[in-house]
């Protein structure tokens, strides 16, 4: 189980990006970042026209159990235990891994750009406060939290995404944070305290845009941890009951795994290929970004 | 730097009575009746369990009374009473951290002792085979889930090819002696290490890569080759230990998701550990050991951060003696 | 009259196939003599230093020659000599002294022992001797307390006191040639001339040949023999210093040496007066 937090903020921003649209063009020119993003479009495409394509229900039974691919009236990739459609499932599967990945991160990135970005302006004793309690939060095993959450409240991907996400904020928080200190310090932020401007429009009008490249970065990076952790939880078996994710298919059929091994391996490197297409477009943003700062 | 050891260990303390806490928190907060929660499925749903329950835990007193009780329990070592198995949680937890710790302690110490030198050798050609070939390891070993990882080493290197163990921490049938238990011991711990520690591995060379290269760019390196000083002991006397902050600084701050991940190849691998008794106590809905877990686990991510300061002071005068100038 | 000990002809250096640098410079150095090289930022006077020590890095191209005589009387043409001869000259018979000695000095090693370790690099010096002959090479360059303070770090002292120990470092092998980067450029006016006569001394001592690289006009006349003018990455005028202040030939000359202020300059004037660039165009 791996959580993303970057070690010191590797990204220090130059500044911020003009438009939304510069960011996306220079992605696309860093080779990493597109070889990410066509990876990901791939994934996305799988998952949304997939089943569009390949209408199977994965939860039927398509055969005989434990057939392997390229097994004569076997579905392409083979059946479950049960003799569930494998390609089916891989199709259906990454849906509930991608929402929950993307609802997961955008939560720990409001609550960690909310946290930092009110630590780092306004220092202080809410700054320490502020820091002890995300060191709170940094103590806690996550996986273990929100298996403790996920058994005291019912399992559901809202739940899930909502204690995915209420875990995984403190790297956001941390980059978040000193990237408000270090740009509150600059003068053009001076001078619009000088003039009066209230200090929470200074912060969303002035600082964040020009602290967002870092917070990008990690905010991406955080999709793919979130989901390894909703993999990681299916596979416990506490995933979202009623919904067939690549985790779940990987636990169910683990204690296959000497006679039926393409029952674990293909959805594991299905999670794999996402998580690295989102690691990869991590990467690309980092390098787009952050031209100081090639990595070499 | 005594005042500021107290002041770490102080601020320890205050975050082991936080998560404390917050379990009890958890507890009241969850939907339902808490006795029911603290009672599990074993614990049986008769009113009279449910009333033995609710004395034995306090619940009918007012909330700070049974706050501080709670705390007061928790900190003498009482973690609560496991209906499921029937025994105290803070004796089935202590069964089962020692196997954790051993799994959690190997692969940390092998990201670490491999992902440095890893980093810190291809730092010196970035940018040729070996260095990139890092890169490319440290993206890819990042996006590996360990469960996956865990049950392709399994399948390669346990079942197909025979050379490692591929369950449990010891053999059925363990050796005599001390040495060859400990060998047998070993033997099974090589294939949970590596899928335990293969993400970290990619961090932290990546990290020191990183960091080396920063470091080999700064004026006290230009310093030390004016000197004279050739590239052994530029890189290993005057480097290394600056290259080093930074990897000790996130080994630190993984300890808690590295805890986390234990858990997962513990159960692939059926390592007896706490990541099997988590897994059963959430089947069996037995909510005492799995907060009980919880509290143990922060406490050995709160032990690990304070001996990463520790670290850290070790590693830079800087910090040792206070005030920087 | 004397030879010279380094004998710089035609260095050039360029960075990325592109930008030169430095452009055929030729300049002698004398033993025992003060050589002021001065010119504005970026006119390629550390970067020459650097050439010749060979501390540059792969992306630089160096041409030219830089001979120089040696302790034995050999003489050794520095450009593209390998790195293990280079190791053994650097911090032995050539030193270099940089300007920022905040950040010059390794942090989590102590004073002493970065100075002690210039000597067991090159001596074989056992590290009790040479820890000894750190103190002492600290109090030759007139640190208080010299015993106590070798044990501490960088980061506890003053920055004048960091420079005495790069100095110490440099010094402590009885170098043949010293080249100090902008040394203290980067200090208080008041340290500046401390350290400023502690290098003047030391050099009467031991009769090393300095280089002293500055852009301070002020330095020069205090501190320098002769003379070599860069602009832009090339020589524009070299000679003896007092040559230089009384009769500058070239108008860059000049024009540096109108640009130290002085005293009384504003009389009659009441606000500041503009001053010419130099040209850009000169690339």
């Amino acid at each position: 189980m791996t959580d993303t937090m970057l070690p010191e903020p590797t990204t220090r921003s130059a500044g911020a990006p003009a438009r939304q649209g510069s960011v996306f063009v220079a992605l696309l020119r860093s080779p990493v970042g597109l070889v990410g993003l066509l990876m990901l479009a791939t994934c996305l495409l799988a998952t949304v026209l997939g089943p569009m394509l390949y209408p199977v229900d994965p939860m039927e039974i398509a055969g005989r159990p434990l057939l392997p691919p390229g097994a004569p009236d076997a579905p392409p990739l083979g059946t479950d235990e049960v003799g569930r459609d494998l390609l089916a499932g891989l199709l259906n599967g990454g849906r509930v891994t991608l929402l929950v990945g993307v609802a997961a991160a955008a939560l720990s990135t409001f609550i960690g750009v909310v946290i930092g970005g009110l630590a780092g302006y306004l220092g202080g004793w809410i700054d320490s406060a502020l820091m002890r309690f995300t060191e709170f939060f940094q103590v806690l095993p996550i996986l273990l939290f929100a298996m403790v959450l996920v058994t005291l409240f019912q399992p559901s991907v809202g739940m899930l995404s909502f204690a995915i996400g209420i875990v995984a904020w403190p790297g956001t928080a941390r980059i978040t944070r000193a990237e408000f200190m270090r740009i509150r310090t600059l003068d053009y932020v001076r001078a619009a305290r000088a003039i009066g401007i209230p200090s929470l429009r200074i912060m969303v009008r002035l600082v964040l845009p020009n602290a967002l490249p870092p917070i990008i970065v990690i905010s991406t990076l955080i999709v793919g941890s979130a989901m390894l952790f909703e993999s990681g939880l299916s596979f416990l078996g506490l995933g979202a009951p009623g919904t067939v994710s690549w985790g779940t298919m990987l636990g169910d059929n683990r204690d296959k795994l000497a006679i039926a091994w393409w029952t674990v391996t293909l959805p594991g490197a299905a999670i794999f290929l996402a998580v690295l297409s989102i690691s990869l477009i991590g990467d690309g943003l980092n390098d787009a970004l952050n031209p100081k700062r090639r990595k070499r | 730097m005594l005042l500021a050891g107290l002041r770490r260990l102080a601020n320890a303390v205050v975050l082991i009575v936080a998560v404390v806490l917050l379990n009890f928190l958890l507890i009241h907060l969850a939907p339902g009746d808490p006795a029911v929660v603290l009672a599990g499925e074993a614990g049986g749903t008769s009113p009279e369990a449910l009333e033995a329950i609710r004395h034995a835990y306090g619940l009918d007193r007012p909330f700070m009374v049974q706050l501080l009780n709670y705390l007061g329990q928790v900190l003498q070592g009482d973690l609560g009473h496991s209906y499921y198995f029937d025994a105290s949680v803070t004796s089935l937890i202590w069964q089962r951290l020692g196997p954790t710790l051993l799994l959690s302690g190997s692969a940390m110490l092998f990201a670490l002792v491999l992902g440095t030198t890893l980093g810190v050798s291809a730092a010196r050609r970035p940018n040729g085979a070996y260095g990139s070939g890092i890169t490319v390891l440290s993206v890819v070993g990042f996006a590996m889930p360990a469960f996956w990882l865990g049950s392709l080493l399994v399948l390669l290197f346990g079942l197909r090819l025979g050379i490692f163990p591929t369950a449990g921490m010891e053999s059925v049938i363990p050796p005599t002696g001390f040495f060859a238990q400990m060998v047998d011991v070993g033997q099974h711990l090589v294939l949970p290490t590596i899928s335990l520690g293969l993400v970290y591995l990619a961090l932290y060379s990546r990290t020191a890569k990183a960091s080396m290269i920063d470091v080999l760019g700064s004026d006290y390196i230009r310093t030390a080759r004016a000197k004279g000083a050739g590239p052994s002991t530029v890189t290993f006397k005057h480097a290394f230990r600056n290259a080093l902050m930074p990897v000790v600084t996130v080994a630190g701050l993984q300890t808690g998701a590295l805890l986390s991940g234990a858990v997962l190849v513990e159960i692939v691998f059926n390592w007896p550990g706490l990541g099997r008794l988590a897994l059963d106590s959430i089947l069996r809905r037995d909510t005492p050991v799995l907060l009980g877990i919880l509290v143990v686990s922060s406490v050995v991510v709160i032990v690990a951060n304070l001996l990463t300061d520790l670290a850290y002071r070790l590693i830079d005068p800087r910090i040792r003696t206070g005030v920087a100038r | 009259m004397t030879a010279p000990i380094l004998t710089v002809e035609s260095l050039g250096v360029t960075f990325d196939g592109a930008i030169p640098a430095v452009r055929d410079l030729s300049f002698d150095l004398y033993p025992g003599e003060t050589l002021a090289v001065v010119g504005e930022s970026g006119s390629g006077k550390s970067v020459t230093s650097l050439a010749i020590m060979g501390l540059l890095d792969d992306a630089a191209t160096v041409t030219g020659r830089a001979v120089y005589v040696d302790a034995a009387g050999s003489r050794v043409e520095l450009i593209g000599l390998g790195e293990r001869s280079l190791r053994r000259l650097r911090g032995n018979e050539i030193s270099m002294i940089f300007q920022e000695p905040m950040t010059a000095l390794n942090p989590v090693l102590t004073v002493g022992e970065q100075i002690a370790e210039a000597l067991r690099l090159h001596r074989g010096t056992s590290r009790r001797a040479a820890r000894t002959a750190a103190v002492e090479a600290m109090e030759q360059v007139r640190i208080p307390d010299p015993a106590r303070r070798s044990q501490q770090y960088p980061h506890e002292l003053s920055g004048g006191m960091r420079q005495r120990v790069m100095i110490a470092m440099a010094m402590v092998c009885r170098p043949r040639i010293l080249i100090a980067d902008e040394p203290t450029t980067a200090l208080d006016v008041t340290i500046q001339s401390q350290i400023l006569g502690l290098l003047a001394d030391l050099k009467d001592e031991t009769g090393t040949a300095v280089v002293l690289i500055t852009h301070d006009m002020g330095v020069v006349a205090e501190m320098a023999d002769r003379v070599v003018v860069m602009q832009q990455s090339r020589l524009v005028e070299q000679g003896a210093v007092g040559e230089i202040f009384r009769n500058p030939r070239e108008p860059y000359t000049r024009a540096l040496l109108d640009a130290v202020p002085r005293l009384g300059a504003m009389t009659g004037i009441d606000h500041p007066v503009p001053f010419p660039l130099s040209s850009e165009d000169e690339r």
